[in-house]
């Protein structure tokens, strides 16, 4: 492994060729740049984020610049808390508050960067809109067609029936 | 906020155009996926499966894998209708108790909390964890128990029940044997066989160990489900194996093929909240089931009376000890006699384990030392008749429950009853069928008038104990972190007046039976556990009807129901139907919070005179003490006239 560097900032590269300069603690908020800085040592060059447009790539700096501050989670943390935990703060709720296309696009970025508090809050979010909502709701809300032949909508009511308040 | 996109397109408006909207599942990779559906309630999930025919399969292939579910599954060989077990798991979720902001009116999953919901817990690993009637039959036979757990863990739950006659089959002649007490591990597959102590047969003894035991098929049908099992026996002396050739013992490593084997089949019904209570033989909700795992009888020195100690199991390997003591002071003014219960923590007697004591220090109410007694109430009885029951045939049946807040928290409940032997005179009389019985089974064929061994309750406490969250105690107090509640919840007396019912008229005797039933009408632990919690007093509402009646000195809640000729079928009784609307108490009809608001406990003069200083204002225990409840925050004044027309016996 190099030897730390002490770099104030880092340049990161988007996948339309965009260089965005992010201040180092800022982009080590990804575990995935954090691995390579620590890897690779003093980086002058662009780091390529291949996978993540500029829009994206900015969307996420704001958000790891607004949680610069956050605890690091241990990596042996329990799952379980994190599912605890079901309520979005309120900037992220904003933070988040954008279409679908962006909402699984940063999703994707948050996968790929590997960090994880973003990726558990666009998860939740996409959860929150599911939640309680009819399938009817659902198709509307994702744009999904319902292939369910009449008698197949039957049989799966009936076998949901179970799960019914009675 | 500062994005950098200056629209603000909400994500979740179905009402954007359809291009901005898009079926994540097709963006998405499946481990994203999964972990968005993992967010997702068990409820959202089935309904997820109606959304499309791919949405169905992913999701149903999701549920399947979840490390949360299919535990069971996954360790046992029974094949079943898994889906179904899951939607059954998914309306049985939405019913568990959230007790966060309980004090909370705007709370949205009170209403659902307290609405009569016949909620079944039909699954077989739920078995042992909720109340059941088991069935027991091969053909000719059946005997129906209910059957409690006193195990809370998913995986061991030991299921108990007596009267295994169709093990008589085996015995072929042994028909001196009773009552027989088996319990096995549903996944260990092992058990154990003995007589209990109404066995009169000693052969029976000598073999008392089941092997193998397996389930080998689960049949999930509406309302019900049968289990089969299977097992075969070691036993040590040989006496087994000389006495009953075709069966033998299973050896180590041998597969089921190879050896003889039994099979049993378990009929578990599932029985409903009201559907249990109801004076029916098989649903009577005083006889069959018991929490408490021990008890002895002692003989306390210093009061000079019999003593009793039940070991009361709680989450966690908590144990502490319920111990039953009459006490009389006929000389004094007062005159008072009853039943004093104390609560210690079972390392009063130096138990090794003390690991569950680290965090446990009861508040200064009711101080709790380790290993010291942690409460102690009385009961004030009025029929010295009562008194002497007590000493010579008390009988407590307890029956646990607990409820799971949504952080992780538990709420437990322990119910205990206490009931009369009155010896003929508070028992049921009940017809036994017995003529279906010979043959193969080798029994009598008489029709017999049994005196059922089912005493009416006449007292019941909830024992609840409560895991708070440390944080909390932490900042409030100094003192040594304290993580659990225990309080004691005396419930209302309940009697049992008779009912002489018409009863199938038994050829054999050429005369009518005769059934006396009696009416039995608590709330459950928990919903019962919620009304307390929400200060809505003790007891079942006003709209209940009956007297209620109160014991100066303790909490104890005299509730009669009038059986006259206005109760009919579908309210309280013989056939309380468990149809929503039928219930009088929690109708989802009749569910309105306004509603439940005006409940009042029944002849109970409430007044509130102060707030309730605790020392330990965290932990709010509530503490019961001549005449006063402290509720919370708040003290009621009971100072009502002792129960009076209460009698068991008098009814009898």
């Amino acid at each position: 492994m190099a030897t730390p560097s002490t770099q104030a900032t880092v340049k990161l590269q988007s996948n339309d060729n965009v260089v965005i300069e992010v201040e180092r603690a800022i982009a080590e908020r990804s575990v995935l740049i954090k691995n390579m800085l620590e890897d690779c040592g003093e980086v002058t060059d662009a780091i390529p984020i291949s996978n993540v447009n500029e829009s994206i790539l900015r969307k996420v700096i704001e958000w790891c610049e607004h949680h610069k501050n956050d605890p690091v989670a241990a990596e042996n943390e329990n799952d379980d808390s994190r599912k605890k935990t079901t309520d979005i703060d309120e900037w992220d709720q904003k933070f988040m508050n954008v279409d679908q296309e962006m909402l699984f696009e940063i999703i994707l970025a948050a996968n790929f960067l590997d960090i994880k508090p973003l990726l558990d809050t666009g998860c939740k979010t996409v959860a929150n809109m599911i939640k309680g909502k009819s399938p009817e709701e659902i198709r509307k809300l994702f744009n999904i067609q319902n292939d369910f032949t009449p008698e197949e909508e039957e049989q799966i009511r009936r076998e949901n029936e179970w799960a019914e308040d009675r | 906020m500062t994005g950098y996109f200056k629209k603000d397109i909400c994500h979740e408006s179905a009402d954007s155009p359809p291009s901005c909207r898009e079926d994540f599942r097709n963006v998405l990779p499946n481990e994203l996926c999964n972990l968005i559906f993992s967010e997702l309630s068990k409820k959202d999930l089935v309904t997820l499966t109606r959304v499309s025919t791919s949405w169905c399969q992913h999701i149903k292939s999701f549920c399947f894998h979840t490390p949360t579910f299919g535990t069971i599954y996954r360790q046992s060989n029974i094949n079943f209708d898994k889906w179904k077990y899951f939607c059954k798991e998914a309306r049985t979720d939405s019913y568990h108790p959230n007790l966060d902001g309980i004090e909370n009116l705007d709370h949205p999953n009170w209403i659902r909390l307290v609405r009569n919901y016949n909620y079944e817990y039909s699954s077989y690993c739920r078995i042992a964890t909720e109340r059941y009637v088991v069935e027991l039959f091969d053909s000719t036979y059946k005997r129906t128990q209910r059957c409690i757990s006193s195990d809370d863990t998913d995986v061991r739950q030991p299921i108990r029940w007596h009267s295994v006659q169709v093990l008589r089959k085996l015995l072929n002649g042994s028909t001196k044997v009773a009552y027989i007490h088996l319990e096995y591990d549903l996944l260990g597959q092992i058990g154990a066989l003995r007589p209990t102590n109404h066995s009169r047969s000693s052969r029976f003894r000598t073999f008392n160990e089941l092997r193998n035991l397996e389930l080998v098929e689960v049949k999930d049908k509406e309302d019900t489900v049968v289990l089969k099992a299977r097992w075969n026996f070691s036993e040590p002396t040989g006496l087994f194996q000389t006495r009953f050739a075709p069966y033998r013992m299973v050896r180590e490593h041998e597969q089921w093929e190879q050896c003889a084997m039994v099979y049993l089949d378990l009929k578990t019904k599932k029985v409903g909240k009201f559907e249990a209570l109801p004076a029916q033989k098989r649903h009577r909700p005083f006889h069959a089931g018991f929490g408490f795992e021990r008890s002895e009888p002692s003989w306390d020195t210093d009061r000079g009376t019999r003593i009793r100690r039940y070991a009361m199991p709680f989450l966690g390997g908590l144990r502490f000890i319920l111990t039953t003591a009459p006490f009389d002071h006929d000389d004094e003014v007062s005159g008072e006699f009853g039943m004093e219960y104390t609560v210690t923590d079972t390392l009063i007697n130096g138990a090794p384990n003390m690991a569950h004591n680290l965090n446990l220090n009861i508040a200064e109410t009711v101080p709790a030392p380790m290993g010291k007694e942690v409460f102690r109430g009385r009961l004030r009885m009025t029929h010295r008749s009562w008194l002497e029951a007590m000493t010579e045939d008390t009988v407590l049946f307890g029956e646990k429950q607990s409820c799971k807040q949504s952080d992780g928290r538990f709420a437990e409940v322990v119910r205990f009853y206490y009931t009369i032997k009155a010896k003929g005179r508070g028992c049921r009389k009940f017809s036994v069928p017995q003529a279906g019985l010979s043959g193969a089974l080798g029994l009598e064929a008489d029709w017999k008038m049994v005196e059922d061994d089912v005493q009416p309750v006449v007292w019941v406490a909830d024992i609840v104990l409560t895991t708070t969250p440390e944080a909390a105690i932490r900042a409030s107090t100094e003192s040594p972190v304290s993580s659990m509640k225990f309080q004691v919840f005396p419930s209302h007396v309940e009697l049992y007046p008779k009912l002489t019912l018409p009863c199938q008229t038994l050829p054999q005797l050429q005369q009518p039976a005769v059934r006396i039933e009696y009416y039995h009408y608590i709330l459950d632990p928990i919903r019962r556990l919620l009304s307390l919690g929400l200060g809505f007093g003790f007891g079942p509402p006003a709209s209940v009807g009956g007297i209620g009646l109160h014991s100066r000195g303790t909490t104890v809640y005299h509730h009669r129901l009038d059986l006259d000729s206005s109760v009919s079928s579908g309210q309280r009784g013989t056939t309380f139907s468990t149809q929503k609307n039928s219930d009088p108490m929690f109708s989802v009809r009749k569910l309105d919070l306004e509603e439940f608001k005006s409940w009042t406990p029944i002849s109970m003069q409430q007044r509130q005179i102060t707030a309730h200083t605790a020392t330990h204002p965290a932990l709010e225990v509530k503490e019961l003490r001549n005449g006063f409840v402290s509720h919370g925050s708040r003290m009621w004044n009971l100072d009502l006239p002792r129960a009076s027309n209460v009698d068991v016996q008098s009814n009898s």
